[in-house]
């Protein structure tokens, strides 16, 4: 994918003498590889600060995942509501709640973030406090542990008003849970709630693991902010009976579901998980908006990622020594890509970023004048695929011209690294850079860049002469 | 004792008979009115209405809400507003006037759709399952005090699929009924997984209930798969980057998932010219041609064309010749592209996230990530009775797919049976309004009234959502 950003430009060269200063970002002997091929080769990429790096990759790859994630092309297009003339909104009282809703102009990561901040770190969203129950500390709750014994540490609390007592008690599914009386408890003491386990031979069932820092705070009655930390509060009320499944008749002797000819020895089907496993299993509160995404699989377990080529979409089996990127290996790809990392190195090198900013507020976005989309916009392949682009004269079009040109003019130097010379056929001047080379034809423009047109008919100007048609390219 | 208690009476306040669903998707909204009786799936689906929940401006700078986009017929540098971001809701500001616009307004909204009283009606609300509570408490708020239903319920969506009848669903056409007393129960154990526009959910559910510690989404939906294709497609045939709607069309019509991707990439390998590859089997049968993978897309101008549409790619030698007849006669008609390997490329990505670099694992293993949370029955139990609903289970070959990874992934001695309704976008919608009308109980368990609302308040709601069961 073409990666189009700004390399950091210490000052602008200007083009005077056939010379310029250029940062010296050799490495020093020291620190230079030790193997020789390495060293040549390192001096042999052209990009010094090349996209191959694994953090430019990784920083391309981010970028390209949240330019997939756009509703549209561009971030800043705002679509106003139109008025609306109905009767219905017409002399209607707004509540304060409704209007304050209206009135919210955030997206979605500012409430993320929001919430994240309320609760770090945090794995559930606990419930919301009961808005007129007086303070209590809440409750921590331990890791999870079987427990066979009736006298865990049962509470049942008020019917969901009484914050007082309302800490989180345990379930107790398979009782008849009567709403009726009710059981205080000491406001500090711990709850522990039966595991998931189910009961002997437990094959390999996660247990879920609710460890939480013990922290007593006191919560706003008022606020509806969950407290921090994993805090889980139930209601032995709000922990309801299973509801009965009736279960199906069964029109033989039950005694011949235990026979022997029935049990395979293979395979054992696992046993049956308790109804109050199952209660507490649905019982719960849910995860938070980050908690619930699916995480990375463990190093062993990914498969190897897979490269496609870049031009065509098979699978990328050559890989660009220069740029990284992949090509399928027939000539044609290849060609393509090469003509492309040519495009890329001059656009580089004169930071297309930046170029575009320059032009944006003058520019409109018009397909006659440029186009450009994403930074991933750059279309090589539409330069020399015989299917029309769809704008000629889109900076693709501009950009295909500036390649023609350089192709014609190319005199690498003699030292090892390639450098590419530009040779103005008018000026023959010797260029350093391709960025100088632009830099110079621009600057003979009035009021710099105004239209990239007219830069590339500057371009293709000086290569061929005035007497050069631009609109027949 | 003496904490006063408010008891949360239930039976004093009856929630209205008339109850209205409503699916608030990303992409399209699914609403309309349950029936009272119990009706075939094909009937009930009739008073479901499908609205895009969007605010489109068009090139000519004029604004759409909802469904007045259907009028819209040139969608190139058609900008897109969308209330919900990330499956969320975050912007009721343009969502109120969308739903004023389909729902409350007699003018403009559709019959099946018009909710001519709102305090006479409870609203089954069915959103994503782990939203921000901040954005819950919003949509509470509003619901209840903007439009004052008179009975509100608002429910994780993919759970309400277990009210289906998805026993024809799952079992073949010789297996005996049920039983009736269990056919009206909802799904024991159903896993559904929900592939609509901005992300995949796989939901457990326990008899209707979704068991919360083994939810897992997977940020990757259909929005995702039509922005690839767009990049794709821009970069090697026409910059499609402002054309939403048109490569969204494109991928409707076209896209599909290989049995065998990489016996297809070959198929369409323009250097395999020479050596002739078969496409897998399965994929042949898409297209009608047993060997040719390849489309040609014909695209819309807005003008003469409104809606694009695809044809098989014919490489023959005089079809070759005419194609470079039309390129030299600048003034063709028609703007055509030859689709081969993006067709399963693209959504390939849901299965295979690391194609694109992302770090997220593919469906199968965010499937087997969510089960393990579970207790080992269950997880068969669920494996054997899975159910794809959303949009992206509309692409041919997507649930073949998925169960033969699944298979691979899970015990061989554990049946795996991955299905999906005959209209998956409908079925969420259609699991609530069953609810509605056989199993009344439920919903009045779950669900409040106003007067409760009023007197209690929102963070009461969004406790009594939460924990009542």
């Amino acid at each position: 994918m073409p990666l189009i950003e700004e390399l950091p430009v210490t000052a602008p060269v200007k083009a005077s003498a056939g010379w310029a200063y250029v940062p010296d970002t050799a490495p020093l002997p020291s620190q230079a590889p030790s193997n020789r091929n390495d060293r040549k080769r390192a001096a042999a990429s052209t990009i010094r600060h090349g996209v191959n790096t694994t953090a430019k990759r990784e920083k391309a790859i981010e970028r390209r995942l949240e330019s997939l994630n756009k509703e549209n092309y561009k971030d800043g297009v705002h679509v106003p509501i139109p008025p609306s003339n109905r009767e219905r909104d017409k002399g209607r009282k707004v509540t304060s709640n409704v209007r304050r809703i209206l009135g919210y102009q955030r997206n979605f990561a500012h409430y993320l973030a929001d919430e994240e901040g309320r609760n770090p770190g945090a794995t559930h969203y606990a419930l919301p406090a009961v808005a007129t129950g007086t303070m209590a500390p809440p409750e921590k709750m331990a890791t999870m542990q079987k427990s066979t014994s009736k006298d865990l540490g049962r509470r049942k609390s008020g019917r969901g008003r009484d914050v007082t007592t309302d800490e989180g008690s345990a379930p107790h599914a398979p009782q008849p849970q009567s709403r009726g009386p009710k059981r205080r408890q000491s406001v500090k003491s711990r709850i522990s709630i039966s595991e998931v386990n189910s009961s002997p031979a437990s094959a390999g069932t996660p247990v879920a693991q609710k460890t939480t820092t013990p922290q007593v705070k006191t919560e706003e009655s008022q606020s509806e902010h969950p407290q921090s930390q994993d805090i889980f509060m139930m209601d032995a009320a709000s922990i309801p009976e299973p509801t009965t499944v009736p279960k199906a008749q069964p029109d033989y002797p039950p005694a011949w579901d235990d026979d022997l000819l029935l049990r395979s020895s293979t395979y054992d089907i696992p046993p049956m998980p308790t109804d109050r496993v199952m209660q507490l299993l649905v019982s719960e509160p849910p995860l938070t908006y980050n908690a619930a995404r699916a995480t990375q699989l463990d190093k062993d377990k990914r498969p190897p990622p897979r490269h496609f080529c870049g031009i065509c979409g098979y699978w990328g089996r050559v890989k660009c020594k220069k740029c990284g990127e992949f090509t399928c290996g027939t000539m044609e790809c290849w060609k393509a890509h090469e003509d492309y990392w040519i495009l890329n190195c001059l656009m580089l090198g004169y930071g297309a970023t930046q170029m575009c900013s320059e032009l944006k507020e003058q520019a409109e976005l018009d397909t006659n004048t440029w186009r450009l989309g994403s930074a991933e916009g750059l279309q090589p392949t539409a330069l020399w695929s015989s299917v029309p682009s769809r704008s000629a004269n889109s900076i693709l079009g501009i950009a295909y011209r500036i390649v023609e040109f350089s192709r014609g003019k190319l005199v690498t130097s003699s030292t090892a690294s390639t450098t590419y010379s530009y040779k103005n056929v008018n000026a023959s001047h010797y260029f350093r850079t391709a960025r100088d080379y632009i830099h110079y034809e621009t600057s003979s423009l009035q009021g710099g860049i105004c239209d990239l047109s007219l830069l590339a008919d500057s371009v293709v100007n000086a290569a061929l002469g005035s007497s050069h048609n631009p609109h027949k390219t | 004792m003496a904490r006063a208690q408010r008891p949360v009476s239930r039976s004093a306040t009856d929630i209205p008979q008339n109850t209205f669903m409503l699916d608030n998707g990303a992409f399209t909204i699914k609403a309309g009115f349950a029936p009272t009786e119990n009706v075939s799936n094909a009937e009930n689906l009739q008073s479901c209405e499908v609205i895009p929940n969007h605010i489109v401006r068009s090139r000519e700078r004029k604004t759409y809400v909802a469904a007045q986009s259907d009028k819209i017929t040139q969608w190139s540098e058609a900008v897109f507003r969308r209330p919900i971001e990330n499956g969320q809701l975050v912007s009721w500001e343009a969502e109120k006037e969308i739903w004023e616009n389909s729902l409350f307004d007699p003018k403009t909204a559709s019959k099946k759709a018009l909710v001519q009283d709102p305090a006479d009606t409870t609203l089954v609300f069915a959103e994503s399952p782990n939203t921000i509570p901040t954005l819950q408490k919003n949509a509470d708020e509003i619901i209840m005090e903007e439009w004052g239903f008179g009975g509100y319920m608002r429910v994780a969506g993919p759970s309400l699929n277990a009210y289906n009848d998805l026993h024809p669903v799952f079992e073949d056409a010789g297996a005996p009924k049920a039983q009736s007393s269990l056919a009206n129960l909802p799904m024991e154990c159903l896993l559904v997984i929900d592939s609509g526009y901005s992300c995949t959910t796989v939901t457990p559910c326990f008899q209707g209930q979704p068991m919360q510690r083994a939810i897992r989404r997977l940020d990757i939906g259909g929005k995702h798969l039509t922005n690839l294709l767009k990049e794709t497609i821009s970069i090697r045939h026409f910059d499609l980057h402002q054309d939403t709607k048109i490569v969204n069309d494109i991928k409707e019509d076209v896209a599909f998932v290989s049995r065998d991707p990489k016996a297809d990439l070959e198929a369409v390998w323009k250097g395999n010219k020479a050596k002739h590859y078969p496409p897998s089997a399965g994929t042949a049968d898409i297209d009608g041609r047993p060997t040719e993978l390849r489309i040609d897309y014909v695209l819309p101008d807005g003008v003469n064309l409104t809606r694009g549409y695809s044809r098989p790619h014919d490489s023959s030698k005089e079809a070759e010749r005419k194609r470079k007849l039309a390129l030299s006669q600048p003034e063709t008609n028609e703007i055509v592209m030859t689709l081969g390997n993006e067709r399963f490329v693209t959504p390939e990505v849901l299965f295979n996230p690391a194609d694109i670099g992302s770090k997220q694992p593919g469906l199968a293993d965010c499937v087997i990530q969510s089960l393990a949370k579970l207790p080992p029955l269950v997880q068969a139990t669920m494996v054997a009775n899975t159910i794809v609903v959303g949009g992206n289970a509309n692409i041919p070959g997507f649930v073949e797919r998925l169960q033969n990874e699944l298979r691979a992934r899970v015990k061989v001695e554990w049946p795996v049976r991955v299905r999906k309704m005959e209209d998956p976008i409908t079925s969420t919608w259609l699991g609530g309004a069953r609810l509605a009308c056989n199993h009344r109980d439920i919903l009045q368990k779950h669900a409040v009234t106003k007067a409760q609302y009023d007197e209690n308040g929102s963070s009461w709601l969004a406790r009594h959502f939460a924990t009542a069961h």
